[in-house]
């Protein structure tokens, strides 16, 4: 083999795999077409931009750094790659109180905003794509409960301060995962909040954990930026029908 | 008579002695920075994976959370151990197998101090909550143009030396080096400027699967090529024969040439990227196994019927280990990426740390350990002072890797894989079956981080100068006399 044809065998033999799997995917990866809701099919027209709440940019960026990509995921397989969908919470909910079976696989918009998508490595820890609705369902169950503790007919009658707090339990997690679940292996990111003196009546985001007397733990700016991001996790719902791959998707007419 | 030595050979023992000591502080500079980072990886190691089973483990301190230790422990292994040890053995190989004699060590010295600090200060940097998360690009984003820079620096030698290498034939490591040396920077380059600079403007999901790729491309077309020269060059050498058959071997290359590019994005199967990427990093995941079996069959056969001498080499012992260990690799990456397994292995614990630890530490570590306890007697003129440390090196090193593989890889990836998948056993319980496998993990480490401080202790004494002057080598095996004294 001379040098000449190493080299000519050399790219040729990496310059078509990079181009087929790394650059050319890129540029076209940049500019999807968004996808269009259709009268006849959907029912409405326009265009599928689903919302994203929360601090996406700032909070995915603290999710990579602190490694919660190495525990969690954030995919909802297609069944030819898994059976996420089989999942009651994973993929959406199967029995949320006013839209039925949510559940879909993940889609490109889901990452939409995230510069780079936390599909994650391992499920040492829970899918967190659906983080949020989970939480929202669990306010929901949580509220329910109470207002029938304290003898409330409606949920909304609830008062403000007996409303279970969705942020609130965030940061609880965050400062000590093993308060929700002692079998839990999450690190404590304690760095994330600061212990002061409480003031009067305290902070209102203090946190509702066992400290000592006169003190109390407040979240800082990164525990709030995360909260905000997790709380954010909502990948569900409806797509337009060229998108949904659903067993009991209604048939166009 | 006593044996003729021709002039030819007399000029050759020369020229051999005058590239080794051109060498010597580069070289030992890059095996024993590459040690002691090695050392620090494996504490973090050890660290990471007793925080995985007991996440109250040294405390809450920030510094030491599992997610940021995890990063600081991969990070320090590829880029301070490996590619340190990648590219010692490199320039020395290069230099011999070329016949040219280095008159760039003090550039390439003061590079590898740069690259050491960088390495240094980007390890701090993910320690301190500054690192990206991202697989295999862990450092803060400064650091990679300014590793890049430096390789440049290091590797742009050996592709000099290349050029006006004296010798007719060009032997088989030196295509394996040359490819090494080239796709490097491309796979680097494409890499961290597609995920890092411009990500932005780019797609978060392909950002994820182009890392998926490069992250099989610097194990395939670095790490392997670099470890598989080493493999060529040590084999032949030791046991004094020619390589089994020189077509297998460049059957070997041109297919790893071919398969190893498009590897990587079966890691992302399910994603919303094209199927067709996904499929065709499993296929090519697979079909790794050909040029894996080809290196590991050629290297086998040449010292197949000398068992005294893989016996009683220590680079040879451990170049064979670690070619059962890139068979390893070859098939377990194989069925974890087989579509029917991957969907329980994905996202298992294991599936894909327990996978690269192989390739990393069974594969290239071992390689590399081989390369190193032939290298460091040339360049230092000095024999290693005690087979026994030897021993415990290799021996503590193998139990270690084959209690990582077996817990991370076999039955971590497929035991917790099989429960997340199984619908009607709970989440929460698939995670409760984590705890042994957690644990056998940390005690493959203990060992792997006990077997080198025997490999770092050693080296630093040689490094010292501190080794045994002697004519005869030192082995691992008492040769039994068997002639009678008088």
């Amino acid at each position: 083999m001379t040098v000449k044809t190493f080299f000519i065998g050399l790219i040729a033999s990496f310059a078509l795999p990079w181009l087929a799997v790394v650059a050319v995917p890129y540029a076209s990866m940049r500019a999807v077409e968004i996808p269009q809701y259709d009268m006849a099919k959907d029912g409405k027209e326009g265009a599928y931009t689903p919302v994203k709440s929360g601090r996406v940019a700032n909070g995915s960026a603290i999710y990579g750094a602190e490694g919660c990509a190495q525990c969690h995921s954030q995919l909802s397989r297609p069944t030819y790659a898994g059976n996420d969908l089989g999942r009651p919470d994973l993929a959406g909910l199967a029995k949320d109180p006013n839209l039925g079976d949510t559940r879909r696989e993940s889609n490109l918009w889901d990452y939409d905003k995230e510069p780079y998508a936390w599909i994650g490595e391992t499920r040492m820890g829970p899918d967190l794509g659906n983080y949020g609705r989970r939480m929202e369902l669990l306010a929901i169950e949580e509220n329910k409960a109470r207002a029938e503790e304290l003898g409330i007919k409606e949920i909304k009658d609830l008062p403000v301060a007996e409303r279970f707090n969705v942020e609130n339990a965030v940061f609880t997690h965050l400062y000590d995962p093993r308060i929700g679940n002692v079998k839990s292996i999450c690190p404590s990111y304690k760095c994330f909040f600061t212990t002061d003196k409480v003031y009067g009546q305290g902070a209102v985001n203090a946190l509702k954990i066992e400290s000592k007397d006169g003190e109390q733990v407040i979240p800082g700016e990164r525990a709030q930026t995360l909260a905000s991001y997790l709380l954010g996790l909502k990948r569900d719902g409806e797509v337009p029908d060229s998108m949904n791959f659903a067993r009991n998707k209604k048939s166009s007419k | 008579m006593a044996s003729e030595i021709t002039s030819q050979q007399v000029e050759d023992k020369v020229l051999r002695a005058q590239i080794d000591r051109s060498l010597r502080h580069p070289v030992m500079f890059f095996f024993t920075s590459g040690a002691a980072w090695l050392a620090v990886s494996l504490i973090l190691g050890v660290i990471a994976s007793a925080k995985s089973h007991s996440p109250g483990f040294l405390g809450d301190c920030s510094l030491l959370s599992y997610g940021r230790v995890f990063q600081a422990h991969m990070a320090t292994f590829i880029y301070g151990w490996g590619a340190q040890a990648a590219f010692g053995t490199i320039i020395w190989l290069m230099a011999r197998l070329s016949r040219q004699e280095s008159k760039k060590a003090g550039v390439i010295l003061t590079i590898g101090h740069v690259w050491n600090a960088v390495i240094g200060l980007g390890t701090l940097g993910i320690l301190l909550g500054g690192g990206t998360g991202k697989a295999w690009m862990y450092f803060p984003t400064w650091v990679w143009p300014v590793l890049l820079v430096c390789y440049f620096g290091i590797g742009i030698w050996s592709v000099i030396a290349f050029r006006v290498r004296r010798g007719g034939h060009v032997y088989i490591s030196q295509w394996y080096l040359m490819a090494a040396l080239f796709w490097f920077p491309w796979v680097f380059l494409s890499g961290n400027i597609f995920i890092n600079t411009f990500a932005d403007a780019g797609n978060g999901v392909m950002a994820a699967g182009i890392n998926a790729w490069f992250r099989s491309a610097m194990l395939f077309l670095f790490f392997t090529p670099v470890a598989i020269a080493s493999a060529y060059y040590i084999a032949p050498k030791v046991t004094g024969r020619p390589v089994y058959s020189y077509k297998l071997a460049l059957l070997g290359f041109w297919s790893l040439a071919v398969i190893g590019p498009w590897v990587g994005m079966q890691k992302v199967m399910g994603a919303p990227i094209p199927s067709f990427l996904q499929f065709a990093g499993a296929g090519a995941a697979i079909l790794f196994i050909i040029p894996a079996l080809c290196v590991a069959l050629n290297i086998l056969k040449t010292t197949a019927g000398k068992s005294s001498a893989v016996a009683h080499s220590p680079s040879l012992r451990f170049t064979i280990a670690g070619m059962i260990g890139l068979l390893s690799t070859a098939v377990v990456g194989g069925l974890l990426a087989l579509p029917d397994a991957l969907r329980f292995t994905q996202f298992a614990f294991g599936g894909t740390y327990g996978y690269e630890i192989l390739a990393l530490y069974g594969f290239f570590s071992m390689t590399m350990f081989g390369a190193i306890y032939f290298i460091v007697p040339r360049v230092t003129n000095r024999e290693w002072i005690s087979g026994g440390l030897i021993r415990q090196h290799f021996w503590l090193s193998l139990y270690g890797v084959v209690f990582i593989g077996l817990f991370c890889c076999i039955l971590g990836a497929f035991m917790h894989g099989y429960a997340l998948e199984t619908l009607d056993v709970p989440a929460e319980s698939a995670q409760d079956r984590l705890f042994a496998y957690t644990v056998g993990v940390t005690t493959g480490w203990v060992f792997v981080a006990l077997a080198n401080v025997f490999f770092c202790l050693h080296l630093l004494l040689m490094w010292l100068r501190l080794g045994r002057r002697s004519s005869h080598p030192t082995l691992l095996e008492h040769h039994e006399p068997t002639l009678p004294a008088a």
